[in-house]
């Protein structure tokens, strides 16, 4: 037996630790033995089968000498009881694997299998135990079965040369029993294990139909063991047996090493590695593969099929993959998105072919790598960075913006779209989509509790619309107060679920980022409108309208709300008649800015209430943005003007220039004693006061630089349009020069500051006079007199003047009807007009060429009445038309007319 | 504003009949193309006419230029009130000097007796 049996001399310690193995390696033997199993597998099998045999190799030697005959009675004995049970359960175990094969396999009977064969094992364990401690037993057992003394000749006399290892091979001459027929039948049926009945002609050993020969090839020596003790109950002559492992584990030693080495590597990667039979059961995988398949509930996948892992359609979608690979015969990588216990994965999945020996294609091996977690971070990442822009964001437009073009750029889906509660806070409202006018506004019939169509946000992003191809997933975003303040609709098409998964991932969170977004500029916009409110508060009333002087005051808020705060001005009677007129700006913006500007103006007041020179106030004021932090470096003017004398007294203290439009129309800004802004060391005393005494019908205007400063344009350049817009113009009325600055600065450029100034004219106030058409004609010349005299009737002007007037004036803008444009086309005449204590003025302005040639060919009349009639008559032409300014004394003699 | 009429008058201490070219309202660009074809239309009556402005309440250089044009022809005076512009304007480009006018019709019918 020893001689016979090199292999069980070996190494039995070894052969004890793998006996000890946990339940994973024991069901491996036992899964493999009964599975035709390849590569890597058979090894396994090979050694565990190699292991088992070695066991029972325990030397004999110490048999006689140990033990008493008493105890060896004894350990026969339980031995035999121990044997018993193992039959008892080599009977489940045959019932167990003819339902796993005969019928449709089902996971659970596989796993009971599993567990039944992991608790034989562990008797046989035992049982192996008991072997070596007691090598009388094994004398024993081999007095029980004799007859396999000559196992070894006689299964190389029966075998055809070496067997093939990967097949197990059990040989049955005959057979008598139904029992046994019927085991042999399940391992036909599992189609992994080839019985094969010899007939007794083949071998005249066999005497009769009791008899039989079990050669087992490959099989573990627990399953000979089985048979072993089956055949003896089932009153079977056991002529031999074996399991042929002697050589077969010699040779494949190595290999086996190399298997466990394989399997140790395979279940280290984190790679899902697999392989299928022909049938497409799994018969390899690695442990990340059964981590990812299947929960702790179940240990292995091996002789499941994917329609028990995953749904049909993604069982569908694998076997397309598979079989488009076992067609091209190549191997071949597909990205696979399935749904594997409950959760979307995404797969990166290679498949080769299973060539066996015979060269054909009997499986195919795989391997994956699950991309879910790369997929989703990388979508999660790209919604990130491109949501860096909310940071900047100002409003909440710009937030709800930002957000959706950085998701329509980042992740594929159809659009998006994301709704903020309307104004009244009753319904909802579209902020922004992507791409524009995409989005299908459900929102209409929402109730005002969007929690209520959609359940708690809590639970996370919902499908509200699903199609074969399409869905709709809405986001509930919740503001602070804890209610829904956003709706987010994602339209998704094409993959769905995968793209889903991302989407739901990346978009979760997201929101985050939008919903801090939303707090941040919900709360800066709040604030934004509590100053200006203030800003507004604390101004004080500019305009003023007395007998001799009118001012007004425009304060003109940037488009935007960002830089809210810090001008400020007021206009004040004094009881003597004189007024004060204060005009300042707040280093910064916003709540300190307006509160500073407020305080200021206070201060301003209460320095100038009792009517002190200007440079005593402001000597004041400065004092006060000496303790008051935000009021440091403000800019301010202080001015007093006393309306009989028409005496301006004046101190800057780093405030723009006043710009004053001298009564003849010159304009000029008043840039004498800069001086230093409030609050700064020393200033008080480079500060002078100015005084100046003003033409009649002078206009002063005091502003902060928000007129004046725009970012693309020279500050010079600035002023000079403001000068510019002012020329000429009569002082009036007051409003009219005021709308005229502020439109004329506006249209020049964006606004970018708050601007605040204020307007004083000095004079009677009398209107001007103002015609404009756009497409002038012959018949506008009556209509244009009958205005025009109207007004200087209306103004007090006597009646020669203003026949004198109205026929020069009918005389140019007949030069324009006439010659300003070529025939047929017509212009614009603008015809404006203003009156002071002195002279009245009027001017006809036209944008077309005058073509002064042809009008003095032709007696040149109209301009000489026009001249006999005025003061003054000057035409202007430019490449923007032609501009007749005329002037008259009110009180003038008839130059001609007294002739 | 323009309203011309023609009608026959015959002077005091004559027996010629003479045409009388009224015109009542303004005499601007707007009116003094019909101006112009009424001054042509009695001139082509063939007889000596006058033109009477006294009605007229306003004149400019396009008024001036239509008598200039049909005084070249000869063969009229005008009649002039010295109320409204109609003086003012022919005294600042000289026409009173170029130009038979007269304070009042009655005065120019008596110019063309003699």
């Amino acid at each position: 037996m020893r001689e016979g049996c090199p292999a069980l001399r070996e190494d039995p310690e070894r052969s004890a630790t793998r006996l000890s193995d946990g339940p994973a390696d024991q069901e491996a033997r036992l899964v493999a033995a009964v599975h035709r199993v390849r590569s890597g597998t058979r090894l396994v099998v090979a050694l565990v089968a190699l292991v088992v045999v070695a066991a029972l190799g325990v030397s004999s030697a110490g048999f006689v000498r140990q033990a008493s005959d008493a105890e060896r009675a004894a350990t026969v004995r339980e031995w035999q009881g121990e044997h018993r049970r193992l039959f008892e359960e080599s009977v489940y175990a045959r019932t167990a694997f003819r339902r796993l094969t005969v019928n449709a396999p089902d996971a659970d009977s596989v796993s009971e299998l599993r567990d039944r064969s992991a608790e034989l094992d562990r008797r046989m364990s035992e049982l192996d135990r008991l072997w070596r401690s007691d090598s009388g037993l094994r004398k024993l057992i081999e007095a029980e079965f004799g007859s396999l003394r000559d196992w070894k000749e006689f299964a190389l006399a029966t075998a055809n040369g070496p067997p093939s290892a990967d097949v197990v091979r059990l040989k049955v001459l005959e057979r008598s029993d139904r029992l046994f027929d019927s085991w042999i039948t399940a391992f036909r049926n599992s189609g992994d294990v080839v019985a094969d009945r010899v007939s007794g002609d083949s071998n005249r050993s066999l005497r009769n139909g009791r008899d039989v020969l079990i050669a087992v090839f490959g099989l573990s020596v627990l399953m000979l063991t089985l048979l072993l003790v089956w055949a003896r109950y089932a009153r079977l002559r056991v002529l031999a047996a074996t399991t042929m492992l002697g050589e077969v584990a010699q040779a494949n030693q190595r290999t086996s090493d190399l298997a466990a080495l394989l399997r140790t590597v395979i279940d280290g990667t984190s790679n899902l590695i697999f392989a299928k039979g022909s049938d497409r059961r799994y018969i390899l995988a690695n442990e990340a593969m059964n981590r990812v398949l299947i929960d702790s509930s179940r240990e292995s996948i091996i002789l499941l099929r994917d329609d028990e892992l995953m749904s049909r359609a993604d069982r569908d979608l694998v076997v397309l993959h598979e079989d488009e690979m076992l067609e091209a015969e190549v191997p071949k990588t597909f990205e696979e998105t399935l749904s594997l216990k409950g959760e979307v994965r995404h797969f990166i999945t290679t498949r080769s072919p299973l060539i066996g020996a015979d060269g054909r294609t009997i499986g195919l091996v795989g391997v994956a790598t699950d991309v879910t977690e790369e997929k989703v971070a990388r979508g999660v990442e790209r919604v990130a960075s491109a949501l860096h822009g909310i940071a900047r964001a100002k409003t909440t437009s710009d937030v709800a913006r930002v957000f959706v073009e950085a998701v329509e750029d980042a992740l594929e889906v159809d659009a998006i779209a994301l709704w903020t509660r309307d104004d009244a806070g009753t319904g909802w409202r579209l902020r922004a989509e992507a791409p524009r006018g995409t989005s299908v506004d459900f929102t209409r019939s929402l109730p005002r509790d969007a929690a209520e169509a959609f359940g708690d946000p809590a639970d996370g992003p919902r499908i509200v619309v699903k199609e074969a191809d399409r869905g709709v997933l809405v986001f509930l975003v919740p503001g602070q107060s804890g209610d829904v303040d956003v709706i987010l609709t994602v339209a998704l098409s094409g993959v769905g679920a995968a793209l889903e998964a991302v989407t739901r991932e990346a978009l979760s969170a997201a929101c985050v980022d939008l919903q801090r977004g939303l707090e941040v500029v919900s709360l800066a916009e709040a604030e934004r409108a509590l100053v200006r409110r203030m800003q507004f508060a604390m101004l004080g009333n500019p305009n003023l309208n007395t007998k001799s002087l009118a001012t007004c005051g425009r304060y003109i808020a940037a488009e935007s709300d960002f830089l809210v705060g810090g001008d400020w001005f007021d206009v004040f009677e004094f009881p003597d008649g004189r007024i004060g007129i204060g005009i300042g700006d707040i280093v910064g913006h916003g709540v300190d800015a307006a509160i500073a500007a407020g305080q200021c103006r206070s201060a301003l007041f209460g320095s100038a209430a009792s009517g002190e020179a200007p440079d005593l106030v402001i000597e004041r004021l400065d004092r006060f943005a000496g303790v008051v932090a935000e009021a440091q470096y403000a800019t301010c003017l202080y001015l007093t003007l006393e309306p009989v004398t028409r005496t301006i007294r004046w101190v800057r203290a780093g405030h723009p220039p006043l710009l004053l439009i001298h009564g003849d129309g010159r304009a000029e800004f008043l840039e004498r004693g800069g001086g230093l802004p409030l609050g700064m060391p020393g200033g008080a005393g480079v500060r002078e006061i100015q005084e100046m005494v003003l033409d009649p019908d002078s206009t002063v205007v005091a502003f902060t630089d928000g007129l004046i400063e725009d970012r693309s344009v020279a500050i010079e350049a600035r002023m000079q349009r403001l000068a510019d817009l002012v020329v000429g113009v009569r002082t009036c009325d007051v409003e009219t020069i005021a709308t005229q600055i502020a439109e004329g600065m506006l249209a020049a450029g964006t606004l970018t500051d708050d601007i605040a100034f204020v307007v004083c004219g000095i004079g009677e106030r009398r209107p001007n006079f103002e015609w404009t058409d756009a497409e002038v004609s012959r018949r506008s010349v009556p209509e244009v007199r009958e205005r025009v005299e109207r007004w200087l009737t209306e103004s007090g002007i006597d009646r020669e003047t203003t026949s004198d007037i109205v026929l020069a004036l009918s005389e140019i803008v007949t030069n324009s009807v006439e010659h300003a444009w070529s025939k047929g086309t017509r212009g614009r005449v603008r015809i404006y007009g203003s009156i002071d204590s002195e002279h009245i003025e009027i001017a006809v302005e036209d944008d077309g060429r005058w073509q002064r040639r042809r009008e003095a060919s032709e007696g040149g009349f109209g301009l000489m009445i026009a001249s006999a009639c005025m003061n003054a008559v000057e035409v202007l032409t430019s490449e923007a038309g032609t501009v007749v300014k005329m002037k008259r004394e009110r009180h003038s003699e008839r130059t001609v007319g007294k002739c | 504003m323009l309203e011309t009429s023609v009608l026959t008058q015959t002077p005091r201490l004559s027996t010629r009949p003479v045409a009388v070219l009224e015109v009542v309202g303004e005499i601007d660009v707007s009116s003094a193309d019909r101006l112009d074809a009424a001054v042509r239309d009695v001139k082509n009556l063939g007889s000596p006419f006058v033109v009477d402005l006294c009605a007229v309440t306003f004149i400019d250089s396009s008024g001036i230029r239509v008598l200039l044009r049909n005084h070249d022809e000869g063969g009229f005076v005008i009649a002039r009130a010295v109320t409204g512009n109609v003086a003012r304007v022919l005294q600042i480009v000289g026409l009173e000097k170029v130009l038979d006018i007269f304070d009042d019709r009655e005065t120019a019918l008596m110019a063309l007796v003699d």
